[in-house]
C-alpha cells in the first residue's frame, strides 16, 4: 500500500515537472508577431501590365485654385495617377514620398510626365490645403479637387475605389477606402500599368523611361 | 518536491492569462520611433469653394456630414503618422493601448490593410506584443495616428509621447520627425 502511494506520488511528480517544462518552453519560445502582412509584403512589388485603354479626360481645380483640364494625350508623354486624400496619414504620403523619388530618379526626363494626386476627399480637401500638401512632397505634383460631383464623375471614368465610411471609435469622422496603386497612362492617352503600392520607384523611374521610349506624343 | 513543481506549473500557467498581481517588471521596449512631417494648420483651416484662386481668408471648417461632437480640429486639422519597432522580451504578452501625445488633439492606434487594390484604414483597440516578439509599426500596417495636429511638425523637430501598455504601464518617449 505504501509503495503504490510512493510510486504514484513519483509519478505525478515527473509527470507535472514534464508539464512544467513544456510550458515553460512554449512561454519562452519566441514566436512570430501576429501581425498580418502589410500590403508591401502582400503584394509583388511589380507593375501591372493594363491591356491598353484610352485613358477618359476630365476637368478639375488643381491645387493653386485654377480650373485643370487633363487630356491624356496631349501635354506629357506619360501621366502618373493616383487617387488619394490629405488626411490619409499612412498610404498616401508613402505615395506621394514614390512620387518624389521617381521624380528625382527621372531627373531631367521627369520634365515629360505629369504628376497628378486627384483628391477622393473634395470636402475636406481645399486648393489651398492640396497646395501645402503636394508642395510639401514636389512642386511638379499636381494636386487636383473638384465639386464632390466632379471628382465623383472621375472616379466612375476611371472605374477606381472611393468609398466615405463613417468609422466608429475614431475621431476622424470618416475615412476614406480608395484605389492604391498608381494608374500610367503614356503619351498617346492609353492607360498602360499599374504601379502596385509599396513599389520601389527606381522601378517605377525604369518602366517610366520604358514607355518615354517608346516615343511619346502621338 | 510535488509542491515545486506545482508552483512552477501555477507561474507558467499565469503567462499571458492572468493579470499581474504586483507591479511586473517592464519588458516592453519601443524603438526606432519617428513621425512624419505634418502640414501647416494655416492651409488646414483654409476652407471654402472651389475656384477661391488662392485666397487666403480663413472660414470655419464646414463639413457636410453629420458627424456630431467630433472635435472639428481632429476631424479637419493636419495628421500624422507614428511609427516605431516594438519588443518585448518578457514570458507574458503585452500590448500597447494607447498614445498620449500633446501635439495633437486625438491620438489612435489604426491599421492599414489593402486588399484588391484597395487601401482600407482601420481604427484598433490595441497593439499585442507576443511574449519574446516583436511587432513593427511601419508603414502601410499599423500606425499610431495623429488628429488634428496642433504645431506644425517638420523634419528635425522631436516630441514627447507616452506611450500605454496593458501590462508595462506607462512609458515615456521621445519621437522624431522625418522625411522618409
Amino acid at each position: 500500500m505504501k509503495t503504490w502511494w510512493k510510486w504514484g506520488a513519483l509519478l505525478a511528480v515527473l509527470l507535472l515537472a514534464a508539464l512544467a517544462g513544456w510550458r515553460i518552453w512554449e512561454v519562452g519560445r519566441v514566436r512570430m508577431p501576429a501581425q498580418p502582412l502589410t500590403p508591401a509584403e502582400q503584394l509583388r512589388a511589380e507593375p501591372q501590365v493594363l491591356n491598353p485603354y484610352s485613358a477618359p479626360p476630365f476637368a478639375l481645380t488643381d491645387h493653386t485654385g485654377k480650373p485643370y483640364s487633363f487630356t491624356p494625350a496631349e501635354g506629357s508623354d506619360a501621366t502618373l495617377l493616383f487617387f488619394g486624400y490629405t488626411f490619409c496619414p499612412d498610404v498616401c504620403p508613402v505615395t506621394m514620398i514614390e512620387y518624389r523619388d521617381i521624380i528625382k530618379e527621372l531627373g531631367s526626363e521627369a520634365n515629360r510626365v505629369r504628376f497628378l494626386f486627384v483628391s477622393v476627399d473634395p470636402e475636406r480637401d481645399t486648393p489651398e490645403r492640396l497646395k501645402e500638401y503636394t508642395e510639401r512632397f514636389n512642386p511638379a505634383i499636381i494636386g487636383l479637387t473638384g465639386e464632390p460631383a466632379q471628382v465623383e464623375a472621375v472616379v466612375k471614368a476611371y472605374g477606381v475605389v472611393a468609398e466615405k465610411r463613417a468609422v466608429s471609435g475614431s475621431s476622424a469622422g470618416y475615412l476614406i477606402d480608395h484605389t492604391a496603386s498608381i494608374l500610367v497612362i503614356d503619351g498617346k492617352g492609353r492607360a498602360v500599368m499599374k504601379f502596385p503600392f509599396g513599389m520601389d520607384p527606381k522601378d517605377s523611374a525604369r518602366h517610366i523611361r520604358e514607355i518615354l521610349k517608346k516615343g511619346g506624343r502621338s | 518536491m510535488l509542491l515545486a513543481s506545482l508552483l512552477l506549473i501555477t507561474a507558467a500557467g499565469c503567462a499571458g492569462v492572468a493579470p499581474a498581481s504586483k507591479a511586473p517588471a517592464v519588458t516592453v521596449k519601443a524603438e526606432k520611433i519617428w513621425a512624419r512631417p505634418s502640414a501647416t494648420m494655416s492651409a488646414m483651416k483654409a476652407s471654402g469653394s472651389m475656384g477661391m484662386h488662392g485666397s487666403t481668408e480663413a472660414k470655419s471648417p464646414a463639413m457636410g456630414s453629420a458627424t456630431g461632437s467630433m472635435s472639428a480640429e481632429a476631424m479637419m486639422g493636419p495628421t500624422s503618422a507614428i511609427y516605431m519597432l516594438l519588443s518585448n522580451s518578457g514570458k507574458e504578452a503585452d500590448a500597447l493601448v494607447a498614445v498620449k501625445a500633446d501635439v495633437s488633439e486625438k491620438v489612435e492606434l489604426h491599421q492599414t490593410t489593402i486588399s484588391n487594390d484597395v487601401m482600407r484604414m482601420e481604427p484598433v483597440e490595441k497593439i499585442e506584443i507576443p511574449a519574446g516578439g516583436q511587432v513593427e509599426l511601419k508603414k502601410g500596417g499599423l500606425h499610431v495616428m495623429l488628429l488634428g495636429v496642433k504645431q506644425q511638425l517638420k523634419a528635425g523637430d522631436t516630441f514627447k509621447a507616452t506611450l500605454v501598455f496593458s501590462r508595462a504601464g506607462e512609458i515615456p518617449v521621445e519621437v522624431e520627425v522625418r522625411d522618409p
